[in-house]
């Protein structure tokens, strides 16, 4: 008897050693899009960033936490000098020098195999990156560019050491900078040359999406979470689902609202939510004589009476789209960006029910029941619950007496009626790490090259003092008076609705109850989210 | 001359030697003559508009059946999400889905004969035209097709109509030719040819009346075919609009709701097409075995 004890005692032991080693430092995520790449700067999709951000780090973070910068500042109008962190080591061991900015700099500008990489707008505007000692490093611009910091957020920083570098290296915008070799596109996609210093580092990768990735020990900051991370993308969200009940996955990104409700009472399970960036609104076409799709009995544009525009904005019941058929997922909007966003005003209150004020709005503006039809144009299967929301609204115009056909099409028909400028009225959602500025700056207002300011003013929307906030933001170095001007702006467009902000989006991620998640607000899934409880 | 009497009494003698005998085929067709008077009268017995936005409520949203509405009504069969009456919407996605069929099978019929016979009648290159286009189409899987065809063009009631219309024709043409060249063979048809009766009077006057019958063999199968692609279409999000659900749109609306536990937003409209496509296939199946002489030797044996 006592031998089969100690026995069993041993088996027991070992066993529950190696679920320890196997499970509790590996992390099996399953993502809802497949990354295509390793290369941190041929793709800007999501899903690709955040592996991505796994393996390199930038200068500043999205968040703006300062990973590989320790201090940044304007100098003078177009240098903006960066003071690097010492001590940082790339996965091959190699240290971190300003060299490997300039590097990365030149990487990013530089046409892998004749392709122009996704990410090169932050270096557009930079004449030059020079280091001024080995922890120190200047940007120079053509001109006032003063959301560089911003910009740089996307320039991940690599070893210099992986490509020859020549005798001197100068930074041009065409990416030669005297660089006599680059590691090759297939170097690059072998995973040679996935060498960061970032948290993690790569042991594999596919390119159906799947990747394998080991703690970096010798990281600078405080170190990983997981020994291995594995990673998997799925893109049926029931499938997904399906794995995370059958035990293939530890967290799965983005089920739907509905999966949810099956997790409720399951003590196995858990999801995470958090506030994201993105807001979804409409855009309205406030400024043509006629806009495609809405039409008034008197045949004129009635979206030009800002009493229509308010009367269309009153009459919806956010609140209960957020509770009804978001399941709390997300915030009623006050603005054109979320309101717990850096740079907002997060005083703004929300956007007003009043159905009653909507039809009194629209008598006054003289349209009766029925004067006034709008196709309201939505993409499908874009963001959450999208085409519900769709409808919803449709069901609240039509109660303040507009007609309304909704049309839900395909994402790629949908995008090209937009480029044609072909949608009247349309259903959108948008989401930055630069936030209010970045979504105002582009959504309204006169177009302006120079200052890259109302790139897509499909709302045909002008005004005046909105123009003159915007070109005063565009050029200020000093962040709070630059909040200031883009606030001022942001309650222009709210007073004017050029569209209707609707809520805000939040994030969902559901995992195994034995984890602790915290999201994050920009729809990545990184491994350090989660702790094992 | 035609007589058309003589042809009416003769097409319901047929009708009763097809189904005497045969009690399912029988259900079937009073199946689906019951399913074809609930979608003509939709508007008139369903309890809601469901493609009026105005009566439509998303605080009625995902009730069970029996619950009462905001409006004090009772919803028989449930709500969906944005509160739409399940038993209403059944009704009106039956008309939607049978009406998209209807008008899918009888103009690619149309179609599809119309071809078949000009082939059979010109030969040389217009032949050679029809037939190649005709083997190019049978070659491509038809939900394929429909479906690169939806993603180009956007969706609504009539584009999925002429996709579905692109998946009949093909075969009828190609029926119809074969049964039309064996026609042409016969004497009477020589007969015609040498009186210097234009083609289009010996298309339409001998060769349709003869060689049509196999053809019309076809036509409840291609409808229930078409009623099932269109399923498929919406169900996969490029058929109709979300805003008028078919049976399919309305499946595809439930399936997200599954796992949750709400069980009768996909559950009566699957059961529905389901019967509806049973009915027609017990009724096709009893026509075809009618119409094959092969089958027919063998019963006679």
């Amino acid at each position: 008897m006592k031998h089969i004890n100690f026995k069993t005692i041993c088996f027991v032991g070992l066993f529950a050693c190696m679920m320890g080693s196997v499970y509790a430092d590996t992390l099996r995520m399953a993502y809802s899009v497949a990354p295509k790449t390793i290369d941190p700067y041929k793709s800007s999709a999501s899903a690709t960033a955040s592996l991505n951000e796994h393996l390199y780090e930038a200068l500043v973070s999205r968040t703006n936490e300062k990973l590989l910068a320790t201090s940044y500042g304007w100098t003078d109008d177009t240098t903006l000098v960066v003071n690097l962190r010492e001590g940082v080591k790339f996965h091959n061991g190699a240290d971190f020098t300003a060299e490997d900015v300039i590097y990365s700099s030149c990487r990013m500008m530089y046409r892998v195999g004749g392709k122009k990489n996704m990410l090169t707008s932050a270096m557009g505007p930079v004449t030059d990156v020079v280091a001024i000692d080995d922890y120190t490093v200047a940007f120079k611009t053509v001109g006032l560019y003063p959301i560089l910091i911003q910009k740089l957020k996307s320039l991940s920083i690599l070893d210099s050491g992986d490509a020859d570098l020549g005798p001197t290296l100068k930074f041009d915008n065409t990416g030669d900078c005297g660089i006599t070799r680059y590691p090759t596109k297939a170097e690059f996609e072998s995973g040679k040359y996935a060498n960061g210093t970032g948290k993690y580092k790569y042991e594999s990768f596919e390119n159906t999406g799947d990747a394998v990735l080991v703690r970096n020990d010798n990281y600078w900051g405080e170190p990983g979470n997981w020994d291995r991370v594995e990673m998997t993308s799925v893109s049926n969200s029931g499938a997904r689902m399906a794995g995370l009940l059958a035990g293939d996955y530890d967290l799965i990104e983005n089920p739907t609202g509905e999966d949810l409700l099956a997790l409720e009472g399951n003590s196995a399970y858990s999801y995470s939510t958090m506030p994201s960036w993105r807001t979804i609104f409409l855009i309205l076409d406030v400024g043509s004589d006629v806009a495609p799709g809405v039409r008034a009995t008197d045949g004129s544009n009635p979206l030009k009476d800002i009493r229509v525009r308010q009367a269309l904005s009153l009459s919806i019941d956010r609140q209960a789209i957020v509770d009804k058929l978001m399941g709390g997922n997300a915030t009623v909007a006050s603005q054109f960006a979320p309101s717990y966003q850096v740079g907002a005003d997060s005083s703004m209150p929300e956007m007003a029910y009043d159905a009653d004020k909507a039809r009194q709005l629209l008598a006054e503006a003289g349209y009766k029941p029925h004067h006034i039809s709008i196709d309201l144009r939505m993409p499908t299967a874009k963001y959450q619950n999208g085409t519900r929301v769709g409808q919803a609204i449709a069901q609240y115009w039509s109660r303040i007496g507009i007609n309304v056909t909704l049309v839900a099409e395909p994402w790629s028909v949908f995008r090209k009626g937009r480029s044609a400028r072909d949608l009247g009225v349309f259903m959108y959602g948008w989401g930055h790490p630069q936030g209010p500025s970045q979504m105002i700056s582009y959504a309204f207002g006169t177009r302006n090259k120079a200052l890259n300011l109302g790139g897509s003013n499909y709302s045909n929307y002008f005004d005046p003092d909105y123009d003159a906030a915007m070109a005063a933001w565009a050029v200020e170095t000093d962040e709070a008076k630059a909040f200031e001007y883009n606030q001022a702006a942001m309650r222009i467009a709210v007073r004017d609705l050029p569209g209707i902000p609707l809520y805000y989006q939040h994030s969902i991620w559901a995992h195994t109850s034995d984890l602790s998640v915290i999201g994050r607000p920009d729809e990545r899934t990184f491994a350090d989210m989660a702790t094992r409880n | 001359m035609i007589d058309y009497k003589k042809k009416l009494a003769t097409l319901s003698l047929q009708t009763k030697s097809i189904f005497s005998g045969h009690p399912i085929a029988i259900a079937g067709l009073i199946g689906f003559v019951i399913f074809v008077l609930i979608a003509l009268f939709a508007p008139w017995i369903a309890p809601q508009n469901p493609y009026d936005l105005m009566v439509l409520d998303i605080m009625d949203g995902l009730l069970p059946p029996l619950s009462k509405l905001g409006n004090g009504t009772t919803s028989w069969l449930g709500t969906d999400a944005v509160g739409r009456d399940i038993l209403s919407a059944v009704m009106y996605g039956l008309r939607l889905s049978l009406f998209v069929a209807f008008v899918a099978t009888t103009v690619g019929f149309l179609i599809g004969v119309f071809l078949g016979l000009l082939a059979a009648v010109k030969g040389g290159w217009v032949e050679s035209v029809i037939m190649r286009a005709v083997d190019l189409k049978v070659s491509f899987p038809g939900i394929l097709l429909a479906l690169m065809m939806l993603a180009i063009f956007g969706t609504g009631v009539d584009k999925i109509i002429y996709a579905l219309i692109i998946g009949v024709w093909a075969s009828k043409a190609r029926l119809t030719r074969s049964s039309a060249l064996s026609e042409m063979q016969k004497e009477y048809i020589d007969a015609a040819r040498i009186s210097a009766i234009p083609n289009w009077r010996i298309m339409l006057k001998f060769l349709l009346p003869n060689s049509i019958a196999p053809v019309l063999v076809m036509v409840p199968m291609s409808l229930s075919g078409c009623i099932g692609a269109e399923a498929t279409l919406s169900f996969l999000g490029v058929g109709v609009p979300i805003t008028e659900p078919s049976l399919g749109l309305l499946i595809a609306n439930g399936n997200d709701y599954l796992l949750s536990g709400k069980w009768w937003i996909s559950l009566f409209p699957g059961v529905v097409l389901v019967s509806l496509v049973l009915c027609i296939n017990v009724v096709a199946d009893r026509i075809r075995e009618h119409n094959n002489p092969f089958l027919k030797s063998m019963n006679m044996q």
